[in-house]
């Protein structure tokens, strides 16, 4: 159906008001602020000061730290959850017996707040928590997870594994069951083992969706707050301090928001940067769809 | 729950019962690994509903006593304070913010999906880069422009952000569905001499009811379980079920007890919504990749 501009305009309004209003305005904001000194403790100084906050952010050691924890957070939850969740999905379309009632199991993580998994699984990883009882069975003394300078970090971002390995796992189920199944039994009935399977047969079928995915998870982990917050507040010291806990810090705890604003705008040109990288592979990976 | 009995009935009719073969041994590991994903996947959450039902003492006893005496005190300080009020903010705001996005998102998306223009891809991009925006860059502007305009604290003002917040991929989402729909069947309701919007409403959206349905299930499972925006913009009054959760550690100790009762209420509904819905939700977290 050829749609007239009119209807175009009309069912667009609202939503193209929102955005205005409520986006539009808030990063000419951000724009402002990071160029302003705009410290809401101490409001007799503020003032324009072109681009002083990148001069002195260059220079802040903490914020290129929460920059690398970040990194490392992002990296961390990526490599675990995305072999693990591709694992995952190969036994899921096994179609063996109780594979229905496991992709049931598998949506619970995915729903929980994640405000409410840090905290679960802060009880878990205390000390004389379930996790060291379970080192303990075997006869391992385990590490204080929580406040070792970065085992935390590592700790947190693997929690964040815990949550989204489902994600990537039912995604890539869904793309598995749309392949050609008489090919994978045939090479199965010859012998193929599962890494074949998924190196040769699965993954370069896949391999635009799976950048997606990575796409996914890297925004959501790169973004990731709650967790944070709730299992180790950036610490001990600053050592799990990753971008949105050190920006939140500026903000609302020394409401220094001209920084903050400045750090948000790193924030965003990384994400996109990033972003852009993956989906050039994406699009150099499309090829058959669309 | 019909759909909770589908898969393994078609499971087993593609598995006739056949002689035995060596590879079958195979099965035996499968059905391990099952078992430990299933238990890594729920015992955390097994492990947070008992803790909320065992009293103070016995928080730090391993192995955990799975079935020592049921403790219902921990429920009861938590629905005697005033969690019934942030759960019952919970529902409002989620309910609001799912209604609103789902219609606007309808209509945004369809008309997208119909538009012919060199433009259509950048907005959609557009549109989708405020999904990535991290809530935490775009909350000091909104907190300062809310405070300014007075809307700390009120309803209007966190189901406003939460609109925006969920509207970009809500748009994304129903564009992906409309374009599904093949446009002869919606000129064939012009031809009938419906207009624009009688097509729109009588014969797309009914077409892409799955769609729709991924979409609500998805922004309300979102906005339940979102944290951080109302954390800043909320308090008291229009506080939600998560905001609730900092308030159980203290400086010296954590009401793990009472923090889980309260955790173990407000996970029901999205954990419930999920798993009746979880065919649709798997579309709307992939932001309709997959079917």
């Amino acid at each position: 159906m050829i749609t007239s501009r009119r209807y175009t305009i009309i069912a667009l309004a609202p939503s193209a008001l929102i955005f205005a209003i409520v986006l539009v305005f808030p990063t000419l904001s951000i724009l402002n602020l990071m160029l302003r000194r705009e410290n809401l403790a101490r409001p007799a100084n503020n003032g324009f000061i072109g681009l002083e906050n990148f001069i002195t952010l260059a220079q802040d050691e903490r914020f290129w730290a929460a920059l690398g924890q970040s990194a490392v957070f992002s990296l961390v939850s990526l490599a675990a959850s995305i072999p693990l969740g591709l694992l995952i999905a190969l036994l899921i379309n096994r179609r063996l017996r109780g594979t229905g009632l496991l992709r049931i199991v598998l949506i619970v993580p995915m729903v929980l707040a994640p405000l409410v998994v840090g905290a679960v699984f802060r009880f878990l990883f205390d000390s004389g928590g379930a996790i060291s009882w379970l080192f303990s069975l075997v006869g391992v003394e385990a590490p204080a997870f929580l406040s070792l300078p970065g085992v935390s970090l590592v700790t947190v971002a693997l929690v964040d594994a815990w949550q989204w390995t489902p994600f990537v796992a039912i995604v890539a189920a869904a793309a598995m069951e749309t392949l050609p199944q008489n090919v994978m039994e045939a090479a199965r009935l010859d012998g193929v083992n599962a890494w074949q399977e998924l190196r040769y047969f699965v993954l370069p079928q896949i391999r635009p969706l799976l950048v997606l995915v990575a796409l996914i998870r890297f925004m959501d982990s790169f973004r990731e707050f709650d967790k944070l917050f709730i299992m180790t507040n950036g610490g001990p010291g600053t050592s799990s301090e990753t971008l949105p806990i050190y920006l939140w810090r500026q903000a609302f705890q020394y409401l220094d928001v001209g920084y903050a604003a400045a750090i948000g705008f790193v924030v965003l040109i990384v994400i996109s940067v990033v972003c852009t990288a993956i989906v050039k592979l994406f699009r150099a990976s499309k090829g058959v769809s669309e | 729950m019909s759909t909770a009995h589908r898969t393994p009935s078609t499971d087993a009719t593609s598995m006739r019962p056949r002689p035995f073969h060596p590879r079958q041994l195979w099965d035996v590991p499968r059905y391990a690994v099952m078992v430990v994903i299933t238990l890594v996947c729920l015992l955390p959450i097994a492990i947070m509903v008992r803790i909320a039902v065992t009293p103070q003492v016995n928080w730090r006893q391993m192995p955990i006593d799975w079935f020592g005496p049921v403790d219902w005190s921990a429920f009861e300080t938590v629905l005697g304070g005033g969690f019934p009020h942030a759960l019952m903010n919970s529902f409002v705001i989620a309910l609001s913010t799912t209604a609103i996005v789902v219609v606007l998102s309808a209509m945004g998306g369809h008309a997208l999906a119909r538009m012919r223009s060199k433009r259509k891809e950048g907005f959609l991009f557009a549109v989708l880069g405020t999904r990535m925006g991290p809530a935490v860059v775009f909350a000091v502007p909104i907190y300062l422009i809310a405070s300014n305009l007075g809307l700390i604290d009120t309803y209007l003002g966190i189901i406003a952000v939460y609109i925006v917040y969920n509207l970009a991929f809500g748009i994304w989402m129903m564009h992906g569905f409309f374009l599904d729909i093949p446009s002869e069947v919606e000129e064939a309701g012009l031809v009938d001499g419906l207009s624009e919007w009688g097509v729109f409403s009588r014969v797309s959206l009914p077409m892409a009811a799955s769609g729709v349905i991924a979409t609500a299930v998805l922004v309300f499972v979102l906005t339940w379980n979102e944290f951080f925006y109302a954390f800043v913009l909320t308090q008291r009054v229009t506080g939600t079920f998560p905001t609730t959760i900092p308030s159980y550690f203290g400086a010296f100790q954590v009401e793990w007890g009472s923090m889980f009762a309260a955790s173990t209420l407000g996970i029901l509904p999205p954990v419930i919504f999920g798993i009746l819905a979880r065919r649709w939700l798997a579309r709307g977290l992939s932001g309709g990749l997959v079917d």
